[in-house]
């Protein structure tokens, strides 16, 4: 019994010998020796998020089929998933990356070539840059606008917003108040909680300076922009605590007519938005300077060899700027988002004609690039944390002209300590 | 290894095996090898007369744990270990940081928060739990009819753990909607707010973790029932009460029973992580009140890239619980009776040394 064990294992191990002698280095499961390797793409989203992705792949694979993509959707927690594919060498060769996760990720991917000229959007055109160098190629750009309900205006003797100019921050919080109506389970909103980093940005203030140096979030912008948050949330306040908001579903509270504003609205949403009555709803610009926007993008793997960085450049210039691609991101039953060409602009509209998606593509024109932070989730956590805590914005009761200087303080002492 | 694995998954392309199969039949191979080496070097040793076949079999038995625990616990640790001295973004190079990490989370406030987070969690969660669990042991270790459906009904709720657990209790505690409050307010107690209050997040996190007390419930059951009846009909004989026998035979009975819930209670309720996990994400938990150690170490792992510093907290844990452990074993001497010993041997063996 033994001695046959033995030799099972011998020839196991002559078997695994010539596998791994056999085979070029660096090669990935799936190369077949083609001119063109395959590659891995890794990306995350919903079921029709997915879906949307994988016609994407698709229709490269048919506008290119000497090159094989292997998708690979993650569908939670990609970030750390990514991370440790990554540590553990097995990058995938392309991967879905967020600008606002590109600071902790860029060095596991190669610079790569963004035509700017390209893209509508300035904004988009930098998304993908770090310290000057891109390491992501924009592919779709996810701007926030706000969806109203155009009756409660009427009813409260308001001009319902335009579609093309943003309303002051000081307008909608007068409107806000005006149309909240009622007590206790029957009240009316005015609008959905804010969130503090968003309205920040709309108010005109920001978390940092334009070179990323400083931390600004303490100034009077940043300290206005907190007032407004934790006034909004008070017994007479215009929107629900964070406690009656949870777990419910701010956009059932907006088709049932008990919030009459929502801000912070993504375009994950336009096919829900569609199925509403275009007579009582509208998507109007956020308010002030409008809201940060995610732009996520293609990051071709450092580990990649040059067959798969040929065929990952391939793929990402695609996915990016060919309309074939980009035509792609909305459909009547999804929208992963805005397309990042102009050529693409007029599909996504059309997917849903009588929302008004203009709205969408304008606030991609007009959305503010934020500078690379080092450490940048780390300060955000950090700062998130002591606000939420200290102050009404969560669920403390300090005034946040006191704490918010503070906080920017501590803020700088990391920021100075990752140089 | 990584060149090896991606050697035979080539290899097993080659194959044209599909592209699903080919990581787990690589593993498989590798294992394979790993074995057929281990079997060659004892059949060598069997053969060269430096071990008895009934060694060599010993060995080749017990193999796969121990190739398991290499590979899967004792590799990882060490590789922690060596991590711990590095600083890591598990992107970049790792580099040599001595004992920088180490130096870091002593100088921490949040380690010494998440330590007290975390320490005063086990200090009212074991003792609610033992007690409450032996508790509920006692009372379903009496002969009635159906008893076996009123056990069956406390172990169920211990099915429902971990992530669904918090999600289902993240409701039962909130303030507005929740179930707690609507009772209380039933009885005309305004609640409080609970999970989104700093000062009764972590207490309403110790009522959560009742809710799995069926677990050891069945532990202790075990320990009753395998208590000699005779030993009660002796003490019956002597004029014990219930109270007199559950003090002076049930308790030094199951004490071994006991200490093994507290021991291993201690070290879960160490390494609780999930609680603390799910509610934050759902906006509980303010002012840091359920950054537990484990949350810490996650975060700084996964959440700000700093592996090197989530290993050096990994190691500091790994000997804040052996001191914890070791505390408890001794402190056992005085109060855990072993059929094996009599009742004061193990006292007698501490007051020795």
């Amino acid at each position: 019994m033994l001695r046959t064990a033995v030799t099972a294992a011998i020839v196991v191990g002559c078997l695994a010998s010539l596998a791994a002698c056999g085979n070029e280095s660096g090669a990935t499961p799936g190369d077949s020796g083609k001119d063109s390797a395959s590659i891995s793409f890794a990306y995350w989203g919903s079921n029709e998020e997915n879906a949307t992705i994988k016609n994407m792949v698709a229709a490269f694979e048919k506008a290119h089929p000497d090159i094989d993509v292997e998708a690979n959707w993650i569908q939670s927690d990609y970030e750390q998933k990514l991370q440790t594919s990554i540590a553990g060498g097995d990058a995938p060769t392309v991967a879905a990356i967020s600008n606002t996760s590109l600071p902790s990720f860029f060095s596991a991917f190669k610079p790569v070539d963004v035509d700017a000229g390209a893209y509508y959007s300035p904004a988009v055109a930098k998304a993908g840059t770090v310290d000057g160098t891109d390491y992501a190629v924009p592919f779709v750009a996810k701007s926030k606008v706000m969806a109203v309900d155009k009756t409660s205006f009427t009813k409260a003797g308001l001009p319902v917003p335009s579609a093309t100019k943003p309303l002051g921050t000081q307008d909608f919080v007068a409107a806000a108040k005006k149309m909240t109506t009622g007590s206790g389970s029957s009240k009316v909103y005015g609008s959905a909680p804010l969130w503090y980093d968003g309205w920040l940005l709309a108010d005109g203030g920001s978390y940092y300076n334009a070179d990323g140096t400083k931390c600004t979030m303490g100034d009077a912008a940043g300290v206005r922009a907190a007032k407004t948050v934790v006034d909004s949330v008070k017994p007479d306040g215009f929107a629900p605590t964070a406690i009656a908001a949870q777990g419910q579903d701010m956009f059932q509270w907006l088709a049932q007519g008990k919030v009459a504003t929502l801000p912070d609205f993504g375009p994950w949403n336009i096919a829900k938005f569609a199925a509403l009555d275009p007579s009582r709803f509208a998507l109007v610009p956020m308010p002030g300077r409008g809201e940060p926007m995610e732009v996520d993008g293609l990051g071709i793997s450092r580990s990649a060899n040059a067959e798969q960085t040929k065929s990952a450049q391939t793929f990402t210039r695609f996915v990016s700027t060919d309309p074939a691609a980009q035509n792609l991101l909305a459909s009547k039953e999804s929208a992963l988002g805005v397309p990042v060409v102009k050529d693409s602009l007029a599909a996504f509209k059309s997917a849903a004609p009588q929302a008004g998606l203009q709205v969408f593509v304008d606030a991609v024109e007009r959305a503010v690039t934020t500078p690379y932070v080092k450490n940048k989730v780390q300060i955000e956590s950090t700062f998130s944390t002591a606000l939420n805590s200290r102050t009404a914005i969560g669920t403390g009761h300090e005034d946040p002209a006191t704490v918010l200087p503070q906080l920017e303080a501590e803020c700088q002492k990391m920021l100075d300590a990752t140089k | 290894m990584t060149d090896i694995v991606k050697g035979l998954e080539g290899f097993l392309a080659r194959l044209h095996l599909d592209v699903a199969l080919q990581p787990i039949v690589a593993f498989v191979i590798m294992m394979a090898v790993v074995f057929g080496v281990l079997a060659a070097a004892l059949w060598l040793a069997v053969r060269r007369r430096w071990v008895g076949r009934a060694t060599a079999a010993f060995w080749l038995f017990v193999s796969p744990w121990i190739v398991g625990f290499l590979l899967f616990t004792g590799g990882p640790m060490i590789y922690s270990l060596v991590l711990s001295f590095t600083h890591w973004d598990l992107i970049s190079p790792a580099r040599f940081a001595g004992l920088d990490n180490y130096r870091k989370a002593l100088h921490d406030p949040n380690v010494g928060h998440a330590v007290k987070v975390t320490l005063l969690y086990a200090v009212l969660s074991v003792p609610a739990q033992t007690v409450l669990s032996l508790a509920v042991a006692l009372l379903m270790n009496v002969k009635v009819r159906g008893i076996h459906v009123f056990r069956t009904i406390w172990y169920l709720p211990s099915l429902v753990s971990g992530v669904a657990q918090a999600v289902l209790f993240i409701w039962v505690f909130n303030p507005d909607h929740g179930l707690v409050n609507g009772v209380l307010g039933l009885l005309g107690i305004e609640g409080p707010k609970w999970l989104f209050d700093p000062g009764w997040a972590l207490p309403a996190v110790v009522v959560m973790s009742l809710w799995t007390v069926g677990g050891n419930m069945i532990i202790y059951l075990a320990g009753l029932q395998d208590i000699p009846s005779e030993l009660y009909e002796a003490a019956a004989l002597d004029g014990a009460g219930r109270l007199r026998s559950l003090w002076n035979i049930t308790i030094p009975q199951i004490s071994p029973v006991i200490f093994f819930n507290v021991v291993t209670g201690l070290i879960y309720a160490m390494q609780t992580f999930t609680q603390g996990y799910v509610i934050t994400q759902n906006g509980g938990g303010p002012s840091n009140s359920l950054l537990f150690y484990v949350l810490y170490l996650y975060q700084n792992a996964f959440k700000f890239f700093q592996m090197g510093y989530a290993s050096a907290l990994a190691w500091i844990l790994f000997l804040m619980i052996m001191v914890l452990t070791a505390v408890v074993f001794r402190g056992s001497s005085f109060w855990v009776y072993y059929e094996s010993q009599g009742p004061k041997e193990g006292r007698r063996r501490v007051r020795a040394k």
